[in-house]
């Protein structure tokens, strides 16, 4: 009877591999356990239908992706700094022509995209240090991303640099009929700002994916404390 | 309370069993079925599910158990599941202390 049964769910079971393989096991080791105790006929009673058992081990697309919810913010995160990189090799190239260097830049920001990369990385292959990474990445972005929008050194440095390479006419494409000066400096504020408030909301929307923690909970917990 | 009730609930019905000491599949259902004087007494098949679910979530981890005759896989909890365990037992009291606040005569 137990064999019977565990094939029916096998027929039944919309899953593959080693984790199809598992489920099974697990279930006819449970089935044998409980069958030791009051008889196959009650452990398979026990159990449920078939089609149920099989039916409760294939969750709902959105509750797989909910429970991905982690990895796809981990590699929204990657895709996103990916996409930064063009800008980066512009900033560097526009600094370069103005005869400056980003390498100062270049060392500030290192510690925060190495943390990312790492956290990223260890969330993808799912292990812990992901998770263990996230405090120091909210405050090496908080870091980054006050310098940037208040223009403190390094990063005064480096829009400098691309305001001197633009005003001098390396480089105008979006300024119209613009003064090329007036031109950089809209041009240099809106990439701090917009990288800096894209920064910070992927790396909440991280912070929420990857640990579950929102200040409302915080303030929940500490109301029911 | 109804199986519906409950199977809202059995994360933090498993998380708990499990906290005390890690088991199989089967031990924990009996526990639960022993623990709660045979109000908790959920189909056998929907526990697995959940298992499986809250060791993708890294609240348990298991591994097999080939120690005895029969093999079985046992799970345990992990240091986020106990702080998730925490917080759902928090939550639970304060929804109780709540309930019973309102419907004391």
């Amino acid at each position: 009877m137990i064999e019977r049964y565990v094939a029916e769910v096998e027929r039944r079971l919309r899953l593959h591999g080693r984790r199809r393989r598992r489920v099974l096991d697990e279930l006819e080791a449970h089935l044998r356990e409980s069958a030791a105790q009051a008889g196959e006929a009650e452990a398979v009673r026990r159990m449920g239908t078939p089609a149920d058992v099989a039916h409760a081990f294939t969750p709902r697309l959105t509750d797989r992706l909910f429970e991905q919810r982690d990895r796809a913010a981990a590699l929204l995160m990657l895709a996103a700094m990916a996409a930064s990189v063009p800008l980066a090799l512009d900033l560097h190239g526009l600094n370069d022509r103005a005869g400056r260097s980003v390498a100062a830049y270049a060392l500030f920001l290192a510690p925060t995209v190495a943390v990312a990369l790492a956290s990223n990385l260890m969330v993808l292959i799912g292990r812990p240090l992901g998770a263990r990474l996230v405090p120091p990445l909210v405050v090496l972005v908080a870091a980054t991303a006050a310098v940037t929008l208040f223009s403190l050194p390094p990063v005064d440095g480096v829009f400098a640099g691309y305001r001197e390479a633009v005003s001098a006419g390396h480089e105008s494409q979006g300024c119209g009929g613009r003064a090329l000066a007036a031109c950089a400096a809209d041009h240099s504020d809106e990439i701090r700002i917009n990288f800096t408030a894209g920064a910070i909301v992927l790396t909440a929307l991280y912070v929420w994916a990857v640990s579950g923690w929102t200040p409302a909970m915080r303030r929940r917990r500490r109301e029911l404390a | 309370m109804g199986r519906a009730d409950v199977t809202g609930h059995l994360d933090l019905l498993l998380l708990a069993v499990l906290d005390e000491a890690p088991a199989h599949g089967y031990r924990v259902i009996e526990t639960l079925r022993d623990r709660s004087g045979g109000a908790f007494d959920l189909p056998e098949g929907t526990v697995y599910p959940a298992l499986h679910r809250l060791e993708r979530s890294g609240l348990l981890s298991s591994s097999w158990d080939d120690s005895t005759p029969r093999r079985r896989r046992v799970y345990a909890v992990t240091r986020q599941g106990r702080r998730r365990l925490d917080g759902r037992r928090q939550e639970w009291t304060g929804f109780a202390r709540a309930v019973q606040a309102v419907i004391a005569t």
